[in-house]
């Protein structure tokens, strides 16, 4: 079977990170397509992606979203809520939308491993590479939160 | 059972397109909802515990032994294990602002002249709960505060019914973890109508034994239920294939009153509705009346 | 009654506390496997359910399944996995190895609950 499209590997992620979003804190959210050299927001997951195609998968927020998001999911006021809890909050939404793309790629027997997700916290983050690479980037939100998606393959 | 002999367990990688159809038609037949090819994932991963429970180790084998009826039960299982909502009080907030500002007014009107004797609500598909009961506090709220003299909670039927027994198991208790207690439910409200218990939070019980729950496939009659001023059918529809959605409007056309209400998920639905509905726009939301004069 | 969380995301151990909460269940938390097991070798009558994530530091929550069922004093356990794994074969490994339900992250807390009954016993038993 041939290789999925980046196009198609994107919308997988997209709409995974999107349901799990919506099952885990009750938020539905808008999506919408960024330019490929946005910068990532201030709180970044990522784990990569390897199989057919090879990639990293960015999943990005403001401390602000995380921790409204990290409120809704656990019930806990978003004053309370710990810098633990909302990092933990970043790379639980990045391991569940990773389970989630997981079933659907292996559903349609398109085999890919995905490494654990890893986080890290900055200002004006962005990527550079020596490589020509290809970017889907995504922002999905509402009126109180903003995710950025950044699928880069290479 | 060594570390990595698991891998060997299940007898194929992925649903075969056959058995992925003969699920889907058996849950369609059952409860209405159609799992679109690109969610078969949600099968494996909600139905396999079953499967395995069965003693079989295939989808084929265990739909066979689902038809042989050996274990009357297990339908019951697979329909609350597929049919999981999320919910939460007063979602989108608009059917409650119609219900408050354009509804009740004329509802109130017409028990206190005589034209009503009750007004009847159903909420159908309600998960949990939250639905109908952020619907009998409104009206309750609206009451209080409005010193409305000659009409209580009693003139109002609320009915709410689901096909998954799980939830209703919920609802009926009325008492709510701190993460539901989160979404969507006012300060005014919680204090106005919980108490909290321990970490959790109960509804006060007139709100809770103001509200009927039963179990209810939305494939049957709707007769039985009665007749209704409003309807609640909110996120549901969407699950449901195209046929399904027509004739489950149909018929909740048919236990409307005449100017019955009927509120859906915020989404296009327009052309199903407009042969039998007039609509009508609140915030973001539209919402459908039922045309007079229709049988 | 009491529940055994086994999971090393503080946020997922607190989701699950909530649930608890509602259900008037206490809760003792584990971070990994090894944790589990030295709670469970002192407390294990104390304990009606666990829960249990698969993928964890040192001791996968399958292994920590497998050590659970094959001790004599805490094998009648019931165990639910809770994990993003949801892929049939770990489901019908973990199943086979005696857990007795299984929850696919994200779950919403309804799901929670009703799973958790389901592994324990009805409504009114709590």
């Amino acid at each position: 079977m041939s290789a999925f499209s980046i196009d198609r590997i994107g919308f997988i992620f997209t709409d995974a990170l999107a349901e799990v979003v919506s099952i885990t804190s009750g938020f539905l959210l808008d999506i919408s397509s960024l330019e490929d050299d946005s910068d990532f927001n201030e709180m970044v997951g990522f784990m990569s992606l390897n199989g057919k195609n090879q990639g990293i998968v960015f999943i990005s927020a403001e401390e602000a979203t995380m921790r409204v998001i990290c409120s809704f999911m656990t019930g806990i006021s978003k004053d309370e809520v710990t810098r633990n809890d909302i990092e933990d909050a970043l790379c639980e939404l990045v391991n569940m939308t990773a389970g989630n793309a997981k079933l659907r790629f292996n559903e349609a027997e398109q085999i890919y491993t995905l490494s654990p997700p890893f986080f890290i916290r900055g200002k004006d983050m962005s990527i550079t590479t020596k490589k020509r690479v290809s970017i889907i980037s995504r922002v999905l939100k509402n009126e109180e939160i903003s995710i950025k998606l950044k699928v880069v393959f290479y | 059972m060594s570390k990595f002999s698991f891998m060997q367990a299940a007898s194929q990688i992925s649903i075969s397109e056959s058995e992925y159809l003969l699920f889907r038609n058996y849950i369609s037949e059952n409860c209405g909802i159609v799992i679109p090819p690109e969610k078969t994932y949600l099968l494996e991963t909600r139905l396999s515990k079953y499967m395995v429970d069965t003693g079989t180790d295939s989808f084929g084998k265990f739909y066979d032994y689902i038809k042989s009826n050996s274990d009357p039960s297990i339908k019951q299982k697979i329909i609350n294990a597929i049919t999981t909502n999320e919910t939460q009080w007063f979602r989108d907030s608009a059917p409650w602002k119609v219900l408050e500002e354009r509804l009740l007014p004329e509802l109130v009107n017409d028990l206190i002249s005589g034209k009503k004797n009750r007004v009847k609500i159903w909420s159908a598909a309600s998960s949990s709960g939250q639905e109908i009961y952020s619907t009998v506090m409104c009206i309750d709220n609206y009451l209080s505060t409005n010193n409305i003299k000659g009409v209580t909670l009693s003139d109002f039927d609320f009915i709410a019914t689901d096909i998954s027994t799980g939830v209703l198991d919920i609802a009926k208790k009325g008492r709510y973890d701190r993460i539901s207690m989160i979404r969507g439910l006012s300060d005014y409200y919680k204090a106005k109508y919980f108490k909290e218990n321990g970490s959790a939070w109960d509804i006060d019980p007139k709100v809770r034994s103001a509200v009927k729950f039963d179990c209810f496939n939305l494939q049957k009659s709707y007769k039985p239920l009665g007749q209704f001023d409003i309807i609640f059918c909110r996120y549901v529809l969407i699950y449901f294939s195209d046929d399904m959605k027509k004739e489950i409007i149909s018929k909740m056309c048919d236990v409307l009153s005449d100017s019955g209400v009927f509120f859906t998920g915020n989404y296009a639905l327009y052309d199903l509705f407009k042969d039998n509905f007039d609509s009508d726009y609140y915030g973001n939301l539209t919402y459908y009346i039922k045309k007079a004069g229709l049988k | 009654m009491k529940l055994l969380v086994v999971d090393d995301s503080s946020i997922t151990r607190k989701i699950i506390k909530a649930v608890a909460d509602v259900l008037q269940m206490e809760m003792e938390e584990a971070q990994d496997g090894i944790e589990a097991l030295e709670i469970l070798s002192k407390k294990y009558e104390e304990i009606d359910l666990v829960l249990l994530d698969w993928n964890m530091p040192q001791m996968s929550g399958y292994e920590v399944l497998v050590e659970i069922k094959s001790n004599d004093k805490y094998k009648k356990l019931p165990v639910m996995m809770v994990t993003t794994e949801g892929q049939r074969s770990n489901i019908v490994a973990a199943v086979r190895a005696g857990a007795a339900n299984y929850l696919t992250k994200p779950f919403t807390v309804e799901e929670l609950e009703t799973k958790i009954i389901e592994c324990i016993g009805k409504e009114g038993e709590f």
